[in-house]
């Protein structure tokens, strides 16, 4: 999208170019802030709504004085209340099945407001606001400037799909004033761009078509070869347009002098699922590592089953994996995505529970290798095809 | 793959990036510009994107050919779309008694301003003739008003500010009116995706046409004479099953599923017509209006309360067209007509038909005069 389009991009070329100039030039924090700022309304009401922002912007504010709050008060309970409301506004808003739960006052008013909330980004500012809340609670933030944490909520780059940055970092780089102009960052940018400009505009077109619909290869590679053909691609595809995606988004931060975090590291060679899951959408996994996979431990050891550690894992897994397929999309197919992905790590930690890692040997390593992709593979045909279509899919191999 | 994304290798990819594009630029100062031989058939129709952007190479070939070969250019919106047994410069095209070819632009919303830039830059159009079909359900609904949306589909606005130059104070007043409001830095922003535009044009154009000409032929759509030989000569009226008489509908329409509300009180579509007319006179283009009937049988039926709101619009564009003394063709008597319309605001091919019929007599008696 923001390759796409030529006023966006030439939206961003001016601000990015102002950006530069008067980091480079005034030095000043405060104006960093204020630009960015501006930059961002500019851009943003390009990608969304205007009027979604809006009510973004309103949330985003209850949810500063809720932090600031939980920084200076430290309570628990109220961590709690404000993170269940927060849930429920993205749940209200994304999941048709919580819409029908509220019925007629979903239908006479709260369709009209929240339908006037975009969707888009909306799932990464929630972790952001989430972030801001619980590391707030911990006081590990460094910041409470207003106009910062607006900036880390809605900087455009990462606005769409992350990666997801933590605020720390984030003004740690957008308040570096005492810093020369950094060419090499700018030109990193512009050759991250690059990389990113090639994934998205010259090699994803060609997979697309075929990665995303099997029955398009039925005709010439007969019904198990077009599904497997298919799954290939889409495994292809998903990671040459998500990380194109990111390579943009971290390029474009480049470029204003900020390093965003890195979002993948060539997840198709890691050697089993755990490892996968370290590699792949990063940002995203340490997020459900840090704010579900260990509070859900934390949780499950207060209980006596705390003594059968197996099952405290298997069980944080399946959760925190649940969330991860709910997270990804409202349909039922994105929950059996990620119970596979859950299934696949309880299974793992089952193998090799209480075992010493040695290194592995090289057949080893291409076997988990192969492995790993195989099954990550097959978790995305859950994550392509909507039930229904996954029960034709079925009828026609089986 | 790590290495790839190492800072220092980055930067130098950046480096390599920025120089390409210098590169790039430069080159595009050596391509000449591609130039092409007279037409020697008359274009039917030009694909939109050219005409939005107003690709002189395109629009340039497409008004001559039509001028040098005697046709006429058909201008209209959405009831001007093809149908599937024709529609009027279907038959018009068919009709050899003519002995002149009807090549056409179309498409929903694309109302006179639309065609203001074509006018204002294209020096071809001088002398063209031209037949502009006036749908009185542009008087309705939103459709009543100025409508950015519509407007920003056919005409890329950089196009509009560099077109729109002033002809003389009596347009220009009515010009001003039209004139889509663009903000300082939207106008900026064009301006520089217009320059990037002409730049891959050098390449994607210039360049490409230059080493194989044939590909810039192959874009075209001709209107030749086996293609006229295909197309309807006449059409009768809908079958019964086909069509709901009653309501002067097609079967399968619903008149209740949208409402064109009338709006005589919004004086913006006669503005705009009256501009189009002045505009086609100060650049001396040949044209005649087609005043398009209004579903009168189905508003009677199902909201005869705005009935003479309708036809209050309809009326006031015939007097604009009389004030401004434009020559035009008047189809509103087919409004009473059972099987004419396809639903509230498109004609169906026998309304094409009995249209075509009134222009043929226009066509007919003019090439006589």
């Amino acid at each position: 999208m923001l390759l796409s389009d030529y006023q966006l991009f030439f939206e961003i070329l001016l601000f990015v170019s102002l950006f530069v100039a008067c980091k480079w030039l005034f030095k000043k924090e405060w104006l960093n802030h204020i630009l960015l700022l501006a930059g961002n309304i500019l851009i943003l009401t390009n990608i969304t709504t205007p009027k979604s922002l809006f009510w973004l912007s309103l949330l985003a504010a209850l949810v500063y004085v809720e932090g600031l709050l939980l920084h200076y008060r430290k309570n628990g309970g109220a961590l709690a209340v404000f993170l269940i409301l927060l849930l429920a506004v993205f749940a209200v808003r994304n999941y048709p099945l919580v819409q029908s739960w509220l019925g007629s006052s979903w239908e006479n008013g709260l369709s009209k407001h929240f339908l006037s909330i975009e969707k888009i980004g909306l799932s990464y500012i929630l972790f952001r606001m989430i972030h801001w809340l619980v590391e707030n609670y911990k006081h590990t933030i460094r910041t409470r400037n207003f106009l910062c944490y607006l900036n880390y909520l809605f900087f455009f780059p990462t606005f769409m799909a992350g990666p997801i940055d933590t605020l720390n970092n984030f003004h740690y780089w957008v308040g570096r004033t005492h810093v020369r102009f950094n060419v090499r960052m700018l030109m990193a940018g512009i050759g991250r761009i690059f990389f990113g400009a090639v994934k998205l505009l010259l090699i994803v077109p060609y997979i697309k078509p075929y990665a995303v619909d099997y029955q398009v290869l039925v005709p010439s590679l007969g019904p198990w070869g077009a599904v497997g053909s298919a799954a290939l691609l889409y495994s292809l595809y998903i990671y040459i347009d998500f990380s194109g995606y990111c390579d943009t988004a971290i390029g474009m931060a480049y470029m204003m002098g900020i390093r965003t975090p890195e979002n993948f590291d060539n997840p198709y060679f890691s050697t089993n699922i755990s490892d996968f899951w370290k590699r792949w959408h990063i940002t995203f996994s340490t997020f459900l590592k840090i704010y579900v996979f260990k509070p859900v431990i934390a949780l499950l050891n207060r209980f006596p089953i705390a003594k059968y550690r197996m099952l405290v894992s298997v069980i944080a897994y399946m959760v925190t994996f649940f969330v991860c397929g709910i997270w990804h999309g409202s349909t039922l197919n994105f929950v059996f995505w990620g119970l596979w992905h859950g299934i696949g790590l309880s299974v793992y930690k089952l193998i090799t529970y209480g075992k010493p890692v040695r290194p592995l040997t090289r057949t080893r390593q291409i076997l988990g290798i192969g492995g790993t992709f195989v099954f990550v593979t097959v978790g995305w045909i859950f994550f392509n095809y909507p039930v229904d279509q996954l029960m034709i899919m079925f009828k026609l191999l089986f | 793959m790590k290495e790839l994304y190492r800072l220092k290798l980055l930067a130098r990819v950046g480096g390599c990036v920025m120089a390409a594009l210098f590169f790039w630029l430069v080159l595009s100062l050596c391509i000449p510009t591609f130039h092409v031989t007279e037409p020697k058939g008359q274009l039917y129709t030009i694909r939109h994107q050219e005409l939005r952007d107003n690709n002189p190479l395109y629009t340039d070939f497409f008004l001559k050919s039509i001028k040098n070969h005697n046709g006429w250019l058909v201008l209209g919106t959405s009831e001007t779309n093809p149908r599937p047994k024709g529609n009027y410069y279907d038959f018009l095209n068919a009709d050899t008694s003519l002995h002149c070819g009807f090549s056409m632009i179309c498409g929903a919303g694309r109302t006179a301003c639309t065609y203001f830039p074509l006018i204002q830059s294209n020096e071809n159009i001088r002398g063209l003739k031209v037949i502009f079909f006036l749908n009185p359900s542009y008087g309705c609904g939103k459709l009543a008003f100025s409508n950015e949306d519509y407007f920003d589909r056919y005409v890329s606005n950089a196009i509009y500010r560099k077109a729109n130059r002033p002809v003389n104070q009596e347009v220009d007043d009515i010009l001003k009116v039209n004139q889509p409001v663009a903000s300082w830095f939207s106008n900026i922003e064009e301006s520089m995706a217009y320059g990037l535009e002409r730049l891959r044009r050098k390449y994607y154009q210039d360049l490409v046409f230059w080493m194989k000409p044939q590909k810039f032929y192959d874009k075209l759509v001709w209107l030749r004479s086996e293609t006229v030989e295909r197309l309807p000569k006449s059409c009768d009226r809908p079958e019964k099953s086909r069509y709901n008489y009653e309501l002067n509908v097609g079967a399968d329409f619903d008149v209740h599923s949208y409402t064109l509300w009338p709006h005589p009180e919004s004086s913006y579509r006669c503005d705009e017509l009256r501009t189009m007319i002045r505009l086609c006179k100060a650049y001396q283009v040949d044209i005649v209006f087609v005043l398009g009937p209004h579903n009168h049988i189905a508003y009677k039926k199902v909201h005869p309360e705005e009935l003479p709101k309708i036809q209050e619009v309809s009326e006031n564009l015939r007097q604009v067209l009389e004030q401004e003394n434009a020559a035009f063709i008047d189809c509103t008597d087919l409004s009473t007509v059972p099987g004419v319309f396809a639903d509230w605001q498109h004609h169906t091919s026998y309304g094409g038909y009995l249209i075509y019929q009134k222009i043929k007599a226009y066509v007919l008696e003019k090439e006589n005069r």
